[in-house]
């Protein structure tokens, strides 16, 4: 053990004296994760950020300039109003998600007793599917709102009836009977209307159908996460997986500069060189993450729900990458081929393990593949520790999982380093 | 060929030893031993497999056959060989980003010393290299040789008994190379037991109490330096160069070459005293003794310097 601490030290003071390596493993999470933080930050709101779009309005009618107004107030959407053309220019150069053509003929056909289903133009960025269908619900949303405002104005309600009249008496594909009909109704129709109550007649029809309430999921009433507490947790792997690279790299290098081979002349076996150097990248990952904890919490507000969870959490994470270093270090035989194989390994596990992107913007199968990543594993173990209230038998498997994962890379390494020649 | 039997205590053995790599031989049926504080020397050129024998010797390489002994120990891998050896690689293997005090003290804590025993190896190791007034410097910080006296100081610090030293002259200024020298007499002074090996003849002659002459993995010859010139390195010569062409070449010994005299004695000074009292007039008379060279050379047919 004492053999394995020395090697440790060692490590770590050398990495002590690399500021660019200290840059890398302490700095840049911290960095990351308020880069993030304040980029996806929206006081008072989890929210997504808004959408850039152009609407061109080619009916340039009173009801297509009032769905205008209603785009642009909507807090979904930065509504540039343009030409089809440079519309749908700008979202071919990916400044715009997308481009909403507005119909000629819009207020005709899609008014009160218009009859017609009217088609607009979404031109959207193929880059961004599902902003495209985020955009489709918030038009759809936008003109059932015109069309219950008219509703409620018992004047625009007269007129349309009146208008109904007019097209019923003079439609010649009615039959007699079905035009008797629909001239009774609507006849009913305006006798009520003269003497309905306008305030009555907004109040009944004013209500919208239906209203979304949308809650956050916590174990408890206020642990839904800000902003902040969602790119920490990301933070601390990044700043685990920039400790995986160093000491990977590290480790090559004792190969070139053959302090290795001076290393294997020792009295130690191969598995314990191997040990000491798991352990001094096991203590640099508790040093980062405990610096993102510091700095989260005290400048961030990231929370602590449990902070005995968090410990494990932080821990298990901290096993698992030194393990995985201890593999990944015995990859190459030079220090270029064990950081091409190391960043290679490490930034697939981070792509589908959620640390790049979103899962949920990624497809099917590797939104499956993500649910193998030990940096999934970690994440959801930091923030089900730091906010989610997760309950010990929530944490037990992600961290046997990853240390799981890192005894695998840790074996792994250790055989490799003693069959090495 | 003379074996070690007449020392004290034999330190290590070899028998038969056999390395390969791919189709190629490196070590081939190498056996030798070592007494307690010999100083064996393997002279080869570069590829002879000098270094190959060494790393097998230590245990960094596994023998395709034969067998090595360390002491009472035939495992050269086990923890109680490791710690009665030292070795000084032919390229540098030390931590730059530490100091000098630094690196010893992390190779001696390896080896399981610490607190004031570790203290005074470290301050020993310093004063033997000769870097006492560097010690809190970055390795670095110094030159070539300084960092070279540093690899051989590691491989001490922790008081082997045996002393692998693999080329450990390679690439340094004379100055340092003397310092190096006057090193490995302190560690023959105390009784060490060093296995040297070079490509450079004049160091082993000077260094080593026995050479192997080794060439392309085999052992050609071992014994003293003065038994391998005796038995191989042919008779000694007297080289005379004449101002002017000599008119009585019939009294004269040997082959004339232009205005160079060239023949073999075997008792040099009284030949060369003769030439020199004869009444030639001669711009230069020489004595050439045979060194490890021409044992090389009368051994392999090829000079060692040119490889």
């Amino acid at each position: 053990m004492n053999a394995m601490l020395t090697l440790a030290a060692k490590d770590l003071r050398l990495l002590s004296r690399d500021r660019m390596g200290l840059f890398w493993v302490f700095v840049f999470p911290v960095l990351l994760a308020v880069l993030f933080g304040v980029t996806f930050h929206n006081p008072g709101t989890t929210g997504a950020a808004r959408l850039p779009v152009t609407v061109a309005d080619e009916d340039r009618s009173k009801l297509s300039q009032r769905l205008c107004e209603r785009l642009q107030a909507s807090s979904a959407l930065i509504v540039e109003a343009n030409s089809d053309a440079v519309g749908r220019e700008a979202v071919r150069v990916g400044r715009q998600v997308a481009c909403v053509v507005i119909p000629n003929g819009f207020e005709l056909r899609a008014g009160l007793w218009g009859g017609e289903t009217v088609e607009f133009e979404l031109h959207f960025d193929p880059a961004h599917h599902a902003e495209a269908a985020l955009l489709d619900g918030v038009l759809r949303e936008a003109v059932l709102a015109l069309l219950q405002e008219d509703l409620a104005d018992a004047e625009k309600l007269r007129a349309a009836v009146e208008g109904a009249e007019l097209g019923v008496r003079f439609d010649t594909e009615l039959s007699a009977v079905e035009r008797a009909k629909l001239e009774k109704f609507l006849g009913h129709a305006a006798e009520y209307l003269r003497d309905a109550d306008p305030q009555v007649l907004q109040r009944r029809t004013a209500r919208a159908p239906l209203h979304v309430k949308s809650m956050a999921i916590a174990r408890a009433p206020g642990l839904s996460a800000h902003s902040f507490e969602i790119t920490f947790p990301v933070g601390m792997v990044w700043g685990m997986l920039g400790c995986v690279a160093t000491f990977a790299v590290a480790l090559a290098r004792e190969r070139t500069t053959r302090t290795l081979q001076r290393l294997r002349l020792a009295p130690l076996s191969a598995t314990q060189v191997l040990a000491g150097k798991g352990l001094a990248c096991l203590a640099a990952c508790l040093a980062t993450m405990g610096a993102l904890i510091f700095v989260g919490h005290v400048f961030f507000g990231v929370r602590m729900v449990d902070p005995a969870g968090l410990a494990l959490a932080v821990f298990c994470n901290a096993a698992c990458f030194a393990g995985l270093m201890s593999g990944i270090g015995t990859l190459g035989r030079t220090e270029q081929a064990t950081a091409g194989a190391g960043w290679a390994i490490l930034l697939l596990l981070a792509l589908f393990g959620g640390a790049m992107m979103p899962q949920y913007l990624m497809p099917g199968w590797a939104q499956n593949l993500g649910q193998l990543s030990p940096v999934q594993w970690g994440i959801r173990a930091l923030e089900g520790a730091l906010w989610r209230g997760f309950a010990l038998q929530d944490l037990v498997p992600l961290c046997a999982g990853l240390l799981l994962a890192g005894g695998a890379g840790f074996a792994f390494g250790a055989v490799r380093l003693a069959r090495e020649p | 060929m003379r074996a070690a039997d007449s020392w004290e205590v034999q330190m290590i053995r070899v028998r038969g030893l056999r390395k390969a790599y791919a189709s190629r031989q490196v070590v081939d049926g190498l056996s030798f031993e070592l007494a307690q504080g010999e100083t064996f020397g393997l002279l080869g050129p570069n590829g002879a497999g000098k270094t190959t024998t060494i790393h097998l010797l230590c245990g960094l390489l596994r023998p395709d056959a034969g067998c090595i002994a360390v002491g009472h120990e035939e495992d050269p891998t086990r923890p109680a060989v490791r710690r009665c050896m030292g070795l000084a690689p032919q390229a540098l293997a030390l931590y730059e980003e530490l100091t000098g005090a630094e690196n010893l003290a992390f190779f001696g804590k390896l080896y399981g010393l610490s607190g004031a025993k570790l203290r005074a190896r470290v301050a020993w190791a310093l004063d033997f290299a000769g870097l006492s007034d560097r010690a809190d410097q970055l390795l670095r910080t110094y030159s070539g040789g300084m960092q070279r006296r540093l690899n051989l100081a590691c491989a001490l610090v922790h008081e082997p008994a045996v002393v692998l030293l693999d080329e450990p002259t390679a690439g340094v200024d004379p100055q340092s190379r003397n310092h190096i020298f006057e090193c490995i007499a302190r560690l023959k002074q105390a009784h060490l037991t060093i296995l040297y090996t070079t490509h450079y003849m004049e160091e082993a002659a000077r260094v080593c109490d026995r050479v192997a002459i080794l060439d392309q993995g085999r052992i050609l010859a071992l014994d003293t330096v003065d038994g391998l010139i005796a038995q191989h390195g042919g008779p000694t010569e007297v080289v005379a160069e004449f101002a002017c062409a000599p008119k009585d070449l019939a009294k004269l010994p040997g082959k004339l070459e232009g205005l160079t005299l060239r023949f073999a004695s075997t008792q040099p000074h009284v030949d060369a005293a003769r030439l020199a009292q004869s009444g030639y007039a001669l711009t230069s008379l020489q004595i050439r003794r045979p060194d490890l060279e021409h044992v090389f050379l009368a051994l392999t047919g090829r000079r060692l310097r040119d490889e």
